[in-house]
């Protein structure tokens, strides 16, 4: 090799050296910026707000899933068949309530609030856009709070101290702490959410509407026994018109969000999210004894209810006989099928009864509200106007065949009337005095242990 | 012995010789040429060329260069002698690869470990790496399973993280590679857990011609911010000069599980199925028609009939058969490197098949005096069938053994568990393609300055096809998943090295820039629910999900390294690195690593000499210096927010909350060492100490759920790891017909947490299980309740609370309000996630013909949960859907009875861990046996060698764990925390392997 190619190689040297120090010029090389996923100085407008409230509907896919199964167990309407995972939801009596599932309430429950109170605490006044479009937006996020502050107050409540869980109205950073609230003032935090959501929707109705938010209100005065909050609400829904009773019981769950006397519902939508409700529900009580997990425990209310009354339609036609077992299967009809919390009859229910504590005597209007109800189930109607006692009993009986094995309604009105349970074993009943501290959701220990808290 | 010589013209008279002396086939500059019977002495030029005047015939020559072994030839006239040295292989001279260039053992200054190619040649572990467990003291490696192509955990010197990755960097000819797993097997589907497979199996072990394992701060500091797990330097072989040979080894063997978990038969479950029943106060006579033992139309009479090992339907005998061939030479100019191999195995887990090929092309060409230049490209195929192990053999106890596996009419029984269907019905195949390649080119700039610029490429490519038939489906719907993931990374470096001696002063420089940057993309479709059952893609699917991610990351480096010698007998080693990354925060761009490395050849001294016959070499050393970690994840520095949609509306939610200051985990090191040789090299010993200090850990740490999440990432505290790692070496013989060698190493690590700022009390971390790290106690730890042991008037478990008093169940649900409640109220911080202490001995004999070569591993002193096997099996019958380990038999039943096992009943399973599963698991194991014979073969035979031998891998274990573990050696999980708890575990397979390798 000749010496001008030496030269060459030693240019070339040089050269390579020189590239390698751009790089070091060049500190762009060193900012790779995630390419995926918004990053949060980014949420500033009404489309990010709208986005942030999508994604707590989402998280509330999650705050729901377990709720059915787990409820439904407290109240020992099912037996489980071979599950090592659901067999301490009803036996709850030897070891407790387990953190398993029960923990993720909390967990996507307090998701969601982070979102919803991002959008709450941002200046939306001041951002582009109708104040439609800014209802929207509100309506939604305070229908989301008061949805999944009163139920998580309604499970984490310890009934000896009256203490729930903390209350966070505002967006807390890492280093902030908290202590638990009082179940009163998160009920009052509840209630003022969601008649905030109601004035909202009245403007523009968001993923929910006004009718939602006034079921919910209604939902929430009865089990926070406020009775003639309860009633005006429930009234309001009825004489909306907005919803109408399904012909059909079956078709209530097959249609889902479509049905006509779903109100406020979650959409299942496999694609987004496999988790939720439905896919927990049909799994366990799919009619299939080896690989569905639970059905009707022939000792419980339920099935005490069906024996009395055996061609009720929301037992012909939604629970299926089978390998010597009563699958509740048709409430939970595929993975696909909508989950709805909140829906007419309910309200029909709480309507009645709420005039009945009101008023303290039964009126007219109250025994057609509930035959409302067992006239789409093809029961004999209430005759005449029943004893005060005789009413409540009846329309308890009625709530619980028709919203078993639903969001919970079981068992947090079998609470709030201090009945009794069903032994787990069928051989008697446990005292409201025996389960009622027990029964209690435990607080994620990592949640404890950050705060210290203490219910 | 392996010497050549060539010799040309023949003049009697002549009294000055010239020639050109080589090492290994290259020009040998500055080698040294001594006429050691008058003294006189040169040293060769440039181009290894030399000339020795006034040589008598009879003269003895010495030709010696450093790192290689010296020739000694007597004149006998010749005029021109070249000599050709070969690489050293005593110790001492010999070359040792550090990070960006090599050093010879005797100066080296800090603490490396070299391993041999013949130690991991021939290996018949699932990957090469898990070949050097016990060929290097204070390096703990643990192979993931049997599986094919299985995982590795390799600690050095413990472990220095919480989070971060605490897997040493792998550098393959000088080039940072992936590793860790091939793909997320458990995103698709179904839940594979089996570990995603292993990104280093695809690398050939025979192509390797030596692995140095880099471990005190000064051996690492050169890797900066990535250096700080230790570095882990493989070197491929290359070819040399002289006539091409071939190399051909092919084997087989077979393998099957080294334990098996203890569960009870079919007649020993319904004796204690039934008894849990009758305690529990059910009627006894309505056992078989209440308890749901009979599942799936099953009847009493066939359940009191069958008894199904339902292990055995996830396990089977292994097979395997590799094939190796290279062929290496070349001339002056040009050598090469060219090797082929392809491994069938059949790994001990039905349904497992794995498939590699490899191909490696190594080149090296001088184009003249000043310039090299030349490759090393290697492509690597590998086909696999990964199998579940949770759903797989995992399952096993999921079942009954009172459950047969198929039905009369041959169909599956209770398909969605049965342990066979899943493994037969739920096809998974795994492809990936692996390409790493450099090229070189390396200029003389002068006699003492050369400049070495290098490109580096590391593409790997994955294909993953999945596919689950309906009846095993819980919601009888099959299910097909396909990803395709592809990682490219590049690296450029530049370096100048500048070598120069002056007098007794010996300096060695090196500088240099490196950037390299790695991009990942990852595109996952699932299909679920077909129309038909011929359908098996995504595509054709009625319900289709997608998915996709992308990400990289960019390192830029400036490095710098001066080693300096005053006569090879004080060393001195000062090295920098400044990284910067682009996954540090805004605000903490760039780190500094710098180390200092000291060393005292004391043997060398003149006051030495009279002990020189006894001890022929000792050296000591000190390094200090500090490393970094820079697994802290690609984006973690950034806030964001990830999709979340809701009823076709785009949805976002908080994934991530970022810190402008998140960076490095940074290490410190100090290191002091002590070499000796004895007795003429017959005895060696190796010591260290250290003490390791990682600040600024990277940790989840765990924040409220009000903030959104459950934790995040953030530089928190230290963790210290100090100990000691000893190695002895002794030839015990040493003769023509026998040699025999043997070799110790011991390693003592301690591992704890030293400071968590504001957080004295502890940190939980969350998720799965009750990771916690506490003050002066070891990462890994657990958070349990204490279990003292089982009434003997009640048999039921006793527990102790923290007030230190003991409480029965009954006694502990009335004080808390139930026993979930008192438990999760008494935990405290236990157990020993790592071992004490490890070693290994190591035994080479070779008579004659013969070889015998022995590896045997311990570790001793650590602590395990195998939660699966025993939560669920303590609650078995709560359910009556789960085999109880066959320990359950020793179960309380009467009043007065002293056991460790409480009276079984039907109560529902408590999930949380408590020191009554926790066991102590110590074990020795031979790790390797190798029995060889080298055949004679006639002088004019056209092969150079044939060799038979059988290798025996993982034959031997002792071990004082548990039943309810397939193996001692225990791979729990990749990262430090929750190191006790293994839901389900993995058997290790043991092989046996007969092969051949014949040279031509």
């Amino acid at each position: 090799m000749n010496i001008k190619n030496i030269f060459n190689i030693k240019k070339l040297s040089f050269l390579l050296m020189a590239i390698s120090m751009t790089f070091i010029a060049c500190e762009d090389f060193l900012d790779e910026t995630a390419p995926i996923g918004l990053t949060d100085d980014k949420l500033t407008d009404l489309s990010s707000m709208n986005a942030l409230v999508n994604g707590a509907y989402d998280k509330m896919r999650g705050f729901y899933a377990y709720q059915p199964m787990i409820t439904s167990g407290f109240v020992r309407d099912y037996v489980v068949r071979n599950s090592a995972n659901w067999t301490p939801y009803y036996k709850w009596t030897v070891s407790g309530v387990p953190q398993m599932f029960s923990g993720n309430s909390y967990n996507n429950g307090m998701r969601a609030l982070n979102a919803i109170n991002t959008v709450l605490t941002a200046n939306i006044d001041d951002m582009y856009g109708t104040q439609a479009d800014k209802s929207k937006v509100l309506g939604d996020a305070h229908f989301l709070r008061a949805a999944i502050y009163f139920q998580l107050n309604m499970y984490y409540t310890l009934p000896s101290t009256g203490n729930s869980i903390p209350l966070i109205t505002t967006v807390l950073g890492t280093n902030d702490r908290v202590s638990v609230a009082t179940s009163a003032a998160i009920k009052a935090q509840v209630e003022s959410d969601i008649e905030k959501a109601r004035e909202h929707f009245k403007v523009a109705n968001g993923v929910s509407t006004h009718s939602a938010a006034t079921a919910m209100a209604a939902r929430i005065y009865f089990f926070h026994e406020k009775y003639n909050l309860a009633h005006e609400r429930a009234n309001e829904v009825i004489n909306s018109g907005t919803s109408s009773l399904e012909a059909n019981v079956a078709d209530i769950y097959t249609k889902g969000a479509g049905s006509s006397e779903a109100i406020y519902s979650i959409i299942t939508n496999r694609t987004e999210n496999t988790f939720g409700p439905q896919s927990i529900g049909n799994s366990n009580f799919q009619a299939d004894k080896d690989k569905g997990v639970a059905s009707l425990n022939p000792n419980s209310l339920i099935a005490q209810l069906k024996n009395a009354q055996p061609n009720d339609k929301r037992f012909s036609d939604l629970f299926t006989s089978k390998d010597g077992l009563i699958y509740v299967d048709k409430k939970y009809p595929s993975l696909d099928s909508d989950y709805i919390v909140l829906r007419l009859p309910e309200m029909y229910l709480t309507r009645a009864e709420a005039s009945i504590m009101v008023n303290g005597s039964v009126s007219a209007a109250a025994v057609s509200d509930v035959n409302m109800v067992r006239n789409r189930a093809g029961v004999t109607p209430i005759a005449g106007t029943p004893s005060t006692a005789d009413m409540l009993e009846m329309i308890y009986n009625e709530r619980s065949i028709e919203l078993c094995f639903e969001y919970g309604d079981r068992f947090l009105n079998t609470r709030r009337l201090k009945k009794d349970i069903v032994a787990e074993g069928g051989n008697g009943t446990i005292p409201h005095s025996n389960y009622n501290e027990l029964l209690v959701y435990p607080i994620p220990q990592s949640e404890i242990d950050i705060h210290n808290l203490k219910r | 012995m392996f010497f050549f010589i060539f010799l040309f013209n023949i003049n009697v008279f002549s009294q000055e010789i010239s020639g050109t002396v080589t090492g290994e086939g290259n020009p040998l500059p500055g080698a040294s040429v001594v006429n050691l019977s008058n003294g006189v002495g040169v040293t060769s030029d440039f181009d290894g060329n030399y000339t020795l005047t006034g040589v008598n015939q009879g003269d003895e020559i010495e030709f010696s260069y450093i790192g290689f072994d010296s020739q000694k030839i007597i004149f006998s006239g010749q005029l021109q002698l070249n000599v050709n040295l070969l690489e050293s292989t005593t110790e001492l001279d010999e070359v040792v690869v550090v990070g960006y260039g090599t050093q010879i053992q005797q100066n080296l200054s800090s603490s490396i470990s070299k391993v041999n190619a013949e130690d991991i040649q021939g290996t018949a572990l699932p990957s090469f790496e898990q070949a050097l467990q016990g060929r290097a003291a204070g390096v703990q490696v643990t192979t993931g399973s049997g599986m094919s192509g299985s995982q590795t955990k390799i600690r050095i010197r413990g472990a220095n993280s919480v989070v971060a990755s605490s897997e040493p960097l792998f550098v393959v000819d000088g080039i940072i590679v992936e590793s860790g797993g091939v793909s997320d097997r458990s995103n698709g589907i179904g839940f594979m857990d089996d570990g995603g497979g292993n990104l280093l199996a695809s690398i050939n072990p025979n192509d390797i011609k030596s692995v140095e394992i880099l471990k005190d701060a000064a051996a690492t500091a050169i890797y900066g911010a990535r250096g700080s797990n230790g570095v882990i330097l493989i070197t491929t072989k290359s070819g040399s000069s002289g006539e091409t040979q071939i190399d051909v080894s092919m084997d087989m063997g077979v393998s099957s599980a080294t334990r098996k978990i203890d569960f009870v038969n079919g007649p020993e479950y319904i004796m204690l199925a039934q008894e849990a029943w009758y305690n529990s106060g059910e009627d006894p006579t309505l056992f078989w028609s209440k308890s749901g033992v009979l599942v799936d139309g099953l009847t009493k009479a066939q359940a009191m009939m069958t008894n199904t090992d339902w292990v055995d339907q996830g396990l089977r005998q292994g097979l395997a058969s590799r094939l190796n061939i290279s062929a290496s030479g070349g001339d002056n100019k040009t050598k090469f490197f060219i090797s082929g191999s392809f491994l069938d195995e059949e790994s001990i887990f039905v349904g497992n098949e794995f498939m590699k090929i490899t191909a490696r092309t190594n080149l090296d060409h001088k184009v003249n005096d000043r310039l090299n230049i030349g490759t090393k490209m290697f492509f690597t195929n590998i086909d696999s069938n990964p199998v579940p192990v949770q759903n797989g053999v995992g399952s096993a106890n999921q079942n009954l053994p009172i459950h047969p596996v198929y039905k009369a009419d041959g169909t599956y029984f209770n398909p969605t568990r049965n342990v066979r269907a899943k493994l037969d019905l739920w096809d998974y195949e795994s492809k990936v393609k692996t390409f790493l390649a450099n090229w070189y080119l390396s200029y003389k700039l002068t006699d003492n300055l050369s400049f070495r610029s290098e490109y580096g490429i590391n593409n790997i490519n994955n294909d993953d096809e999945q596919y689950i038939d309906a009846i095993v489906d819980g919601n009888s719907e099959a299910k097909a998943f396909a990803s395709a993931g592809m990682r490219n990374s590049w690296n450029f470096k530049n370096l100048l090295n500048y070598k120069e001696s002056f007098g007794k002063h010996r300096i060695d420089v090196l500088a240099g820039l490196e950037a390299s940057k790695t991009e990942r993309k990852t595109s996952n479709i699932r299909g679920i629910g077909f129309v038909n059952s011929t359908l098996r893609t995504p595509q054709d699917a009625s319900l289709i999900e997608s998915y996709y991610n992308k990400d990289a990351y960019s390192f830029l480096s400036i490095l710098a390294r001066v080693n300096y010698d005053f006569d090879s007998k004080y060393l001195l080693s000062i090295t920098a690195r400044r990284d910067g990354s682009s996954r540090f925060g805004e605000n903490k761009k760039w780190g500094l690593f710098p180390a200092v490395s000291v060393g005292y050849n004391i043997s060398e001294e003149e006051f030495f000499s009279g002990l020189k016959n006894t001890i022929n070499f000792m050296k000591i050393r000190a390094s200090y210096g500090e490393s970094g970690n820079a697994e802290i994840g690609n984006y973690a520095y950034a806030s964001s927010y990830g999709q979340a949609n809701y009823n076709n509306n785009n949805g976002i939610t908080l994934s991530n909350i970022g810190d402008d200051e998140l960076s490095w985990e940074s290490v410190e090191q100090t290191n002091v060492g002590l070499t000796i040789q004895m007795f003429d090299n017959k005895f060696s010993l190796d010591v260290d100490a250290y003490q390791k200090t990682t600040k600024d850990m990277l940790l989840p740490y765990p924040v409220s759920l009000v903030s959104g999440l459950t934790s995040v990432t953030t530089n928190l505290g230290k963790i210290e790891n100090k100990g000691i790692e000893a190695t002895l070496g002794v030839t015990l013989f040493d003769t023509e017909d026998l040699t025999w060698d043997v070799d110790l190493s011991y390693a003592y690590n301690e591992n704890k947490v030293t400071d968590l700022g504001g957080n004295p009390e502890g940190i939980n971390i969350p998720g799965f299980g009750t990771t916690s790290i506490y003050l002066n106690m070891p990462v890994g730890i657990q958070t349990i309740p204490i279990w003292v042991g089982v009434d003997p008037a009640s048999g039921q478990d006793i527990y102790k609370g923290l007030d230190g008093n003991n409480y029965t169940v009954a006694e502990a649900a009335a004080q808390a309000g139930s026993l979930n409640n008192f438990l999760n109220a008494n935990r405290v911080p236990f157990g020993k996630p790592y071992p004490d202490f490890t070693g290994s001995f190591s035994s080479s004999l070779n008579y004659k013909n013969w070889y015998m070569n022995t590896l045997w591993n311990f570790a001793v002193g650590q602590t395990y949960i195998a939660s699966g096997e025993q939560i669920q099996g303590k609650f078995a019958f709560g359910s009556m859907d789960i085999t109880p380990l066959r320990s359950q038999l020793g179960r309380w039943r009467n009043p007065g009875d002293v056991t460790r096992v409480a009276q079984v009943t039907t109560a529902p399973t408590i999930w949380g861990r408590t020191s009554e599963y926790v066991s102590e698991v110590d074990y020795l194991r031979m790790r390797d046996l190798t029995i060889g014979y080298n055949f004679n073969l006639e002088g004019d035979s056209f092969l150079q060698s044939v060799n038979l031998y059988a290798k025996f891998t993982n034959f031997l274990t002792f071990t004082n764990a548990p039943a309810s573990m397939y193996d001692p050696e225990n791979y729990v999980r990749p990262g430090n925390v929750n190191l006790m708890d293994k839901w389900k575990q993995v058997p290790q397979a043991k092989t046996v392997n007969l092969g051949i390798n014949i040279k031509f």
